[in-house]
C-alpha cells in the first residue's frame, strides 16, 4: 500500500522552477543558504525580490495548535507585485524560529510552560531603488486570557539589502513576552546579523545571532541565558539544466551563558565548535517531477564544553550533564523529498524527515507545502 | 541520413533506454535486494571495493536512509543514514564519504556474541560521525583506489570514548577484481563499563569471470575483547570466515538472472575467562542464491532474491573449551531462508531504489509488512 502511495505521489504532476520552494524543499535539501526559498524570507526580506508573486501553503504536525506546543506548525504566505515595481507579502501564522527557540529553551530548562507565538502575522516589502534593493518585515502577535492570566506577545523588525553579490540583512525582536500565572518570560531583544557574497556558483556567507532568554517569579529572576552563535560557511552550487548538486561547509560556534539557573547563581556556559559539512542534490528528473535529497554531519572538528548540562535540545551535543567533548557524538542526518508541478501550482513532500534516518509512514509526508505561482 | 517515422520511433526508443540505462548502478536498498551477490558493482560495493568508482559510468552523488524504527540508532549499533559524493578530478577520482559504518570494523560488536558475552550496553555503540575519504587512478586497463576510514567520539567528563580507524585497498581490471579491508583501531570505552577493543581486523575478497561464470572467494578475520573498568578481561571474542564460490549469471533484454553457490567455512572462539567459559564453534554450510533484476520498463526495475543453506551441508557444533559435551550441534541446521524484494526508478540523472520487503530464517512470514517495507531507500544523482 505505501509503495502505491508512494508512486501515485511520484505520478503528481510539478514544475520544477527551482527558485520556488516551501518547507518541505528547504527540509530536503537540509536547509542550505544557497537555496533561493519564500521560506527565506523570513530572515532575509531581500529573497522577497527575487520571487514571482504566489500562495503557499505548509501543512503542520499531528498536534492540534495550542499555546504551549509551537502550534500546528502549518502556515500560509501570499505576496503581490505592486505597480512600481515594489513587491509586498503577508504571512499567516509562521512561527519565528528564535522566538519559538528562546520560549522552548526555557520551557525545557525550567519546566515551564510558557506560549508559543499565537496568531503570528508577518508583513514585508520589498523594492529596488537604482542598483539597490531593499526590503523590511514586521512580525507581529498577541494574545491575553484575563481568567487564566496567561498571555504572550512578540513584535519583531527586519531588513534587507542587496547591491550587486553583496547581501546583508538584519533581525531584531523589539518584543517577546509571555506570562503565566506565576511566571513571566522576558525573549526581548533577540539580534540576528548575515552578511553574504555570492557569486554564480558560490556562496559565501557570516551570520551572527544573539538570543537572551529570561524566566521571572513573581518575586525574583528564575532563569537567565544568552546564547550567540556564528556561522561562517561556503556553498558551492552548480544549478544546470534543471540539476543543482551542492556542498559545503561552514565553522558552527556556539557559547550559551548561564547566569541564573533555578533561582540560583550560575556563572557557567556550554560552548562549542564544529564543523559540519554536507552535500545535496535537487534534480528535475521529468518535466513535472523533482527529486531531492542531502545529508549532514560533523567531520573532524566537533568539540564542545558544557559546564552547565544543557539537553541536547538546547544545545548540539548536549547530554542533560556536564560533558566535555574532544570528538562529539554522532551527528548524521539526511532529507529526502519530492516536489510535484501541475503548472501553476506546485506541491512539495518530504520522504523523510532530518531528524530520523529512515523512510517510514511515520515521515512520508510528514510535511507537504502546496504553492501557486500568480 | 533521413529517417522514416517508425526508424525515428525506434531511434528514439533506444536513445531512451540508453539514457535509462545509464543510471542501472544504486545502492544498499539494490544490493540488499539481490541477496548481496557477490558479482554486484553498485555505489554501495563501493564500501567492499573502493576501485568500484570506476566501474559506475561516471561522476554520482548517492544517499541511503537508514534501518526502520532505528530510534536511537545513531548512538547503537545499527545502520544509520549515509551518503558519498565521487567527482573526477584529472585523471584520478576523489570520493568523501559521510555515515558509513563499516562492516568490516566492530562487526563482532553486531553479532550474536557480543550479546551472548553480556558485553555492556554502554559499550555497545557504532561509529560517531564516520568520514570515509577515497582515492583513486587507473593504469592502462586496471582502476585501483584506496579509502581511509575514521570516526572518533571523547567525552572527557565521562570518559566516553569511542574510535576506528581503518584502510580498504582494491582493484579491478577486465575480468577481474580483488579487495583488501583492514581494520586497525576499533575501541570503545566508558568508565563505568571498562574497554572493547577489536583486534587488527582483515577481510578480503576477489572475484575472476570465465564466460558468465564469476568465481569468488572471500576471506574475513576479526575478534574483540572486553576489559571491565578494573581492566580485568571479562570476554575475547575471535572468528575466521571461508567462502568460496561460483555464480552464474544470465542477461538477457535487460534481464539478469543468476544463480550461486558458495562453501562457507567459519570458526569462532571464545576464551576462557572470568566472566566467560571459553567455547569453540565451527560451522561448514553451502548457501544456494538465486536472484533476478529485469526491467519492467524503460524507468522501472523490479528485483529480487531468495538464499537458503543446503541441506546436505549445514552443520553447526558448539563445543565448550572443558571438553564437555556439545552444547549445539546441528546437523542440518535449522530453516534459514531469507527473501528479499525491491525496486528501482530511473528518472533522468537520478535513481531511486527502495526495499519491498526483506524477511530472514524461520518463524518469519514471507508478506509485506510496514517494517520492512522501505527499510532501504537510496537516491543517486550522476553527473
Amino acid at each position: 500500500m505505501r509503495l502505491y502511495i508512494l508512486l501515485a505521489v511520484l505520478f503528481i504532476s510539478i514544475t520544477s522552477q527551482q527558485s520556488f520552494a516551501t518547507k518541505a524543499r528547504m527540509m530536503a535539501l537540509s536547509n542550505s543558504k544557497h537555496v533561493l526559498d519564500e521560506q527565506q524570507i523570513f530572515n532575509n526580506p531581500i529573497i522577497l525580490n527575487h520571487l514571482e508573486p504566489f500562495v503557499s501553503l505548509e501543512s503542520g504536525t499531528g498536534v492540534v495548535s495550542s499555546t504551549t506546543t509551537a502550534t500546528s506548525n502549518a502556515e500560509g504566505m501570499t505576496s503581490f507585485k505592486m505597480k512600481d515595481g515594489a513587491r509586498l507579502a503577508l504571512s499567516l501564522g509562521h512561527q519565528d524560529t528564535h522566538i519559538v527557540f528562546s520560549r522552548k529553551f526555557i520551557n525545557d530548562l525550567a519546566l515551564l510552560s510558557f506560549s508559543m507565538a499565537q496568531n503570528p502575522v508577518h508583513l514585508f516589502y520589498a523594492n529596488t531603488d537604482v542598483d539597490t534593493t531593499y526590503a523590511f518585515g514586521l512580525q507581529y502577535s498577541n494574545y491575553r486570557d484575563n481568567v487564566l492570566r496567561t498571555g504572550e506577545s512578540s513584535t519583531g523588525i527586519s531588513f534587507g539589502a542587496e547591491l550587486g553579490p553583496w547581501q546583508l540583512s538584519a533581525q531584531y525582536v523589539l518584543n517577546s513576552q509571555a506570562e503565566t500565572v506565576l511566571n513571566r518570560f522576558d525573549g526581548s531583544g533577540f539580534l540576528m546579523g548575515d552578511l553574504q557574497y555570492s557569486t554564480d556558483s558560490n556562496n559565501f556567507y557570516v551570520v551572527y545571532t544573539s538570543m537572551p532568554a529570561r524566566a521571572y517569579s513573581t518575586i525574583s529572576l528564575v532563569e537567565s541565558h544568552n546564547l550567540q552563535t556564528l556561522r561562517i560557511g561556503l556553498i558551492e552550487s552548480n544549478l544546470k539544466d534543471g540539476h543543482d548538486p551542492f556542498w559545503g561547509a561552514e565553522i558552527l560556534t556556539t557559547n550559551i551563558e548561564c547566569k541564573v539557573k533555578g533561582g540560583l547563581n550560575c556563572q557557567r556556559s556550554a560552548r562549542s565548535v564544529v564543523l559540519p559539512v554536507w552535500f545535496g542534490i535537487e534534480s528535475q528528473v521529468t518535466p513535472w517531477m523533482i527529486l531531492r535529497s542531502s545529508i549532514k554531519q560533523t567531520v573532524l572538528f566537533n568539540q564542545s564544553k558544557d559546564d552547565v548540562g544543557y539537553s541536547s535540545a538546547l544545545f548540539q551535543n548536549g547530554t542533560g550533564a556536564a560533558s566535555d567533548y574532544v570528538e562529539g557524538p554522532d551527528s548524521v542526518q539526511i532529507s529526502m523529498g519530492m516536489g510535484l508541478d501541475f503548472g501553476n501550482v506546485i506541491v512539495d513532500g518530504t520522504m523523510q524527515t532530518a531528524t530520523t534516518t529512515f523512510v517510514d509512514l511515520s515521515n512520508f509526508l510528514t510535511q507537504v507545502s502546496l504553492k501557486y505561482k500568480f | 541520413m533521413h529517417l522514416t517515422k517508425g526508424r525515428k520511433m525506434k531511434k528514439l526508443l533506444v536513445i531512451a533506454v540508453a539514457l535509462a540505462a545509464v543510471n542501472a548502478e544504486a545502492t544498499n536498498a539494490r544490493i540488499n535486494a539481490l541477496g548481496n551477490s557477490s558479482h554486484l558493482v553498485d555505489t554501495a560495493t563501493v564500501y567492499n571495493n573502493p576501485a568500484d568508482i570506476f566501474s559506475l559510468g561516471g561522476d554520482y552523488v548517492t544517499f541511503e536512509s537508514g534501518a526502520t524504527n532505528a530510534a536511537g540508532a545513531q548512538q547503537g549499533l545499527g545502520n544509520t543514514a549515509e551518503g558519498m559524493i565521487v567527482r573526477t578530478m584529472g585523471d584520478a577520482k576523489l570520493g568523501l564519504s559521510l555515515g558509513n559504518r563499516s562492516t568490516a570494523l566492530r562487526t563482532t560488536a553486531a553479532s550474536a556474541a557480543f550479546g551472548a558475552l553480556a558485553t555492556p550496553a554502554g559499550l555497545q555503540i557504532g561509529q560517531q560521525n564516520p568520514l570515509e575519504l577515497t582515492y583513486g587512478a587507473k593504469a592502462g586497463d586496471m582502476s585501483w583506489a584506496g579509502t581511509l576510514v575514521y570516526s572518533n567520539l571523547n567525552n572527557k567528563v565521562t570518559e566516553a570514548k569511542e574510535s576506528t580507524m581503518g584502510v580498504r585497498l582494491g582493484a579491478r581490471a577486465g575480468n577481474w577484481d580483488g579487495a583488501v579491508r583492514l581494520g586497525l583501531g576499533d575501541t570503545v570505552q566508558t568508565l563505568a563499563d571498562g574497554k572493547y577493543t577489536g583486534t587488527m581486523s582483515l577481510s578480503a575478497n576477489g572475484g575472476y569471470w570465465m564466460d558468465s561464470i564469476y568465481w569468488f572467494g572471500n576471506l574475513r578475520t576479526a575478534g574483540y575483547k572486553w576489559e571491565n573498568a578494573a581492566s580485568v578481561e571479562q570476554a575475547k571474542f575471535t572468528t575466521t570466515a571461508i567462502t568460496v564460490g561460483a555464480l552464474s549469471s544470465m542477461k538477457k533484454d535487460g534481464t539478469e538472472v543468476f544463480y550461486s553457490a558458495a562453501l562457507t567455512n567459519t570458526e569462532s572462539k571464545i576464551d576462557d575467562s572470568v566472566a566467560t567459559a571459553g567455547s569453540k564453534t565451527t560451522s561448514l554450510t553451502l548457501p544456494l542464491q538465486i536472484g533476478v533484476e529485469a526491467e519492467a520498463n524503460s524507468w522501472l526495475t523490479l528485483r529480487g532474491s531468495v538464499s537458503q543453506n543446503l541441506q546436505l551441508l549445514n552443520t553447526t557444533k558448539t563445543s565448550p573449551q572443558s571438553g564437555a559435551a556439545a552444547t549445539a550441534d546441528l546437523a542440518p541446521g535449522n530453516d534459514n531462508l531469507t527473501f528479499a524484494a525491491g525496486v528501482g526508478m530511473k528518472l533522468n540523472k537520478v535513481t531511486v531504489d527502495a526495499s519491498l520487503f526483506q524477511v530472514n530464517g524461520a518463524g518469519t512470514n514471507a508478506n509485506i509488512t510496514t517494517d520492512n517495507m522501505l527499510a532501504n531507500v537510496g537516491m543517486s544523482y550522476w553527473f
